[in-house]
């Protein structure tokens, strides 16, 4: 499995738009979940993770991918965390929260928006390099070191960083009552 | 050890060393309050990664990725012309495919359906019996379960030993396209289509192992399923219909309404029906890869390269010869497209009838192949076409490459060198004067690079020129790879040639629309003060800057407002500064056009095809260029 990405992500580097677009279905969902915790808006998110996968492949066309270190996914999460940023220094005095618009009448999508909703409150209380930490972690499943060049910080930071996020969201999860859902757990 | 957070955080991530993990897993074994504490990291991780929502980008970015890459496309074939032959190797497996996902589906649920599928591929290396394939990657899955269980003390499913192809979200079908063979891969959830070798991705962790005629043989990790396409049974559809069809779609209120293709029809199943072809017309291009009859609704999927998609509902009445099918059509994208009232006409190809459309893309096959052998060539060659055709042979081409009958053509060959020494127009844009205002440092930028190619631009041209008897056609192949036709029988007298000839302006128009649009985009929502800095970045393919129909070396297109800001549009009208107001004033205004008249319509008048600020572009006559297009020239 992993060759298999190696191998995919090689395939991108050089620019082959089938591999593209495979490597985009693979990468999309977790990117998009990464950048909508940060913007806190699903439209918004869609837009910058569009705008976040053409740059990944405007570099790839341009054969600019195959001289920078590190894979295109973690480029990707790299290049979405300052889209992101950015987008917040943009639109700093709007606060929106639009969970809950995909609530469907199924019970069980009802409690994953609750649960969604309760997250984005505890997340929304971290501070900001530990938000981002975590969050590149469990959406991109970037190493250390990759979070830790997509936040300009060092590999010892990243892993304080995400402890302290992990303690902090149990905490919040824990004070405001709520049972820890039955995520589903998996072995990574 | 001692209880460290720390350690278990990282040590959840895989960050650790050898020694700590270790020195971590045999602490978790003696520790409840560590154990707990990791399972709660775990299940944070666990809710941040639920992600209810499926957003589904991919099918509008690579509408995006397309649009970027329209010129390098077009080069590869104009428009549907091109695809069609890639459409009829297609074609024949399209409803097979339909079928084959459902009998896959049942192939792997039965082990020993699946080791008939193995046995049967040739692909499988020979030491390996079919009966072990099952078996390995359930040992490793075990072994990884002893290994992790005990020291982690969670539950882990064992991994499904060979996956089940049925789940997954797409349909397969082998084919041979010539001597190759290649996999056609539907994505069910969106209809969208590719065609990829052997050793490509069909999904992030899934890729082509192998590919027989009929075959696909996938692989994830150690474990490969074969899906085996069914041939479908006389009693299933009306086979009076399958077979090469002409397809006309006219579409309501458009100038030019009638787009036709050769598509191929077939019948899966009574009461359904598979269109394939690849429309696309410069007035409404659509692209129409699938058309399917469910019950009352016909539904068509649009497929690569497309610029618009469709949903189309309505009815379908055929009588064995004529289909016709009728109903509202709506563009998916832009979001807000208009429903336009559609109407589909196919009419059979019969032997003999209608060959020449067949024969004439089998010509411009055969320039293709020779275009791409020249480009081959001066890729080695610095950059320089050989002296004659004849240096191809044998390293860049075969001779059965470019078979066919010698006697039916005469080619013409320009050689020459390939574009080269392209300004870094970045570099240069960085040189401009910054102080000045922005359109007057377009303007400089545009003018510095000008000076740089000297007339030279755009670069390349034809390379060479095919004449064929049968069809009378004259086929151009340029350097940049891309190809056009023209009918041999004095272009100015023939309609149908004037046809094409009007699409294919139409179409490089419509492209360098596309052009300004991302050019204002990244510059701030100015223009771009000409063509020349756009190219190579925007503009990939400098044929589209070229008129079909002029032999001109020069840029047959003009740029009505170089470096003009998006907002000043509304102002010329006199329009509302509002999205009304604007849309309308985006309408009327022209941006491009060609710089010469033609005589494109039935009536002989001359007229100039219009490029508007919106991206639409119409034939306008002459009679009508006074009131309609010049006010607006003039007030520049």
């Amino acid at each position: 499995m992993e060759r298999a990405e190696d191998d995919l992500h090689a395939q991108v580097c050089q620019g082959d738009k089938n591999a593209f677009e495979v490597f985009c279905l693979g990468i999309e969902k977790p990117l998009f979940g990464y950048v909508r915790q940060a913007v806190k808006d699903s439209d918004d998110a869609k837009e910058l993770v569009q705008e976040v996968l053409l740059r990944v492949y405007r570099m790839a066309r341009s054969g600019e991918l195959t001289q920078r270190r590190g894979s295109p996914r973690a480029l990707a999460f790299s290049i979405a965390h300052n889209l992101a940023v950015d987008h917040l220094r943009h639109h700093a005095n709007v606060t929106r929260f639009d969970h809950g618009d995909h609530v469907t009448p199924h019970v069980s999508a009802v409690e994953r928006a609750l649960l969604r909703e309760q997250l984005d409150k505890a997340l929304a209380d971290l501070p900001e390099n530990h938000r981002s930490a975590i969050a590149l972690r469990a959406f991109g499943q970037l190493s250390y070191a990759e979070i830790a060049e997509a936040l300009g910080a060092t590999p010892a930071s990243v892993k304080t960083w995400i402890l302290r996020a992990r303690r902090r969201l149990a905490e919040l999860l824990d004070r405001d009552g709520q049972y820890l859902g039955e995520g589903h757990h998996e072995m990574r | 050890m001692r209880c460290d957070s720390a350690a278990l955080s990282a040590y959840l991530d895989g960050e650790v060393s050898e020694d700590v993990r270790q020195a971590v897993e045999a602490h978790l074994e003696q520790c409840a309050e560590c154990r707990a504490e990791l399972e709660r990291f775990r299940r944070i991780d666990a809710m941040l990664g639920v992600e209810s929502e499926q957003p589904g980008l991919h099918l509008e970015l690579m509408r995006r990725a397309d649009a970027e890459d329209a010129p390098v496309h077009e080069s590869a074939g104009p428009s549907w012309w091109g695809y069609a032959a890639v459409v009829a190797a297609m074609v024949s497996i399209a409803g097979l495919a339909a079928l084959m996902y459902s009998r896959s589906g049942r192939e792997v649920a039965t082990p020993a359906a699946s080791e008939v599928a193995a046995a049967e591929t040739p692909a499988l290396p020979a030491e390996t019996p079919a009966d072990q394939e099952e078996e390995a990657p359930v040992e490793v899955a075990e072994a990884e379960m002893e290994a992790v269980q005990p020291a982690v003390g969670i539950e882990l499913t064992p991994p499904e030993p060979v996956f089940d192809a049925s789940t997954l979200p797409l349909e397969l079908a082998g084919v041979l396209m010539g001597e190759k063979p290649v996999a056609i891969i539907t994505y069910t959830a969106t209809g969208r289509q590719r065609t990829v070798g052997v050793g490509a991705f069909v999904l992030p962790d899934i890729r082509v192992a192998a590919v027989a005629k009929g075959k696909v043989t996938l692989r994830r990790g150690d474990a490969e399923v074969v899906l085996t396409v069914g041939r479908k049974s006389a009693s299933q559809g009306s086979r009076d219909l399958d077979g090469t069809w002409l397809a006309r779609v006219f579409l309501d209120g458009s100038s030019n309404a009638a787009l036709e293709d050769v598509v191929q029809i077939t019948t899966s199943a009574p009461g359904s029906l598979t269109i394939q072809g690849q429309i696309d017309n410069s007035a409404s291009p659509i692209t129409l890869a699938t058309a399917t009859l469910k019950g009352d609704y016909l539904v068509l999927n649009a497929g690569e390269g497309l610029l618009a998609e469709c949903d189309v509902s309505g009815s379908v009445t055929h009588d064995g010869t004529r289909i016709r099918l009728e109903g509202d059509i709506r563009m998916v994208s832009p979001e807000d497209s208009p429903v336009q009232h559609a109407v589909v006409e196919c009419k059979k190809i019969t032997e003999g009838k209608e060959p020449d459309l067949v024969k004439q893309k089998e010509c411009e096959e055969e320039v293709r192949v020779l275009c791409k052998a020249l480009q081959r060539y001066a890729d080695d060659h610095d950059g320089q076409f050989p002296g004659t055709l004849r240096d191809l042979l044998p390293n860049y081409l075969s001779a059965e490459e470019i078979g066919g009958d010698s006697a039916n053509r005469t080619i013409r060959y320009f050689g020459g060198a390939s574009p080269s020494n392209v300004p870094d127009v970045q570099r240069i844009w960085d040189e401009t004067d910054s102080t000045l205002p922005y359109p007057d440092r377009l303007m400089a930028w545009e003018n510095r690079i000008e000076a740089l190619w000297g007339g030279d631009f755009p670069p390349g041209g034809p390379l060479i020129e095919v004449e064929y008897k049968d069809p009378a056609i004259t086929v151009v192949g340029s350097a940049s790879g891309s190809v056009r036709t023209t009918s041999a029988e004095g272009a100015a007298t023939s309609a149908a040639a004037m046809r094409a000839i009007m699409d294919s302006s139409s179409n490089n128009l419509k492209q360098l629309g596309l052009v300004v649009r991302m050019f204002a985009n990244e510059h701030n929502d100015y223009t771009p003060p000409g063509w020349a800095c756009t190219y190579p970045e925007y503009i990939t393919d400098p044929e589209i800057l070229r008129h079909p129909a002029d032999a001109s070396a020069g840029i047959d297109y003009e740029l009505f407002f170089p470096a003009t800001h998006d907002g000043f549009v509304h102002e010329i009208t006199g329009q509302p500064d509002d999205a009304t107001g604007r849309a309308a004033a985006w309408s009327t205004v022209p941006l491009a056009a060609e710089r010469t008249p033609h005589r494109y319509g039935a009536s002989g008048e001359l007229a100039r095809i219009v490029l508007f600020w919106d991206g639409h572009v119409e034939v306008v006559r002459m009679s009508e260029w006074e009131t309609r297009i010049a006010p607006y020239i003039e007030y520049r």
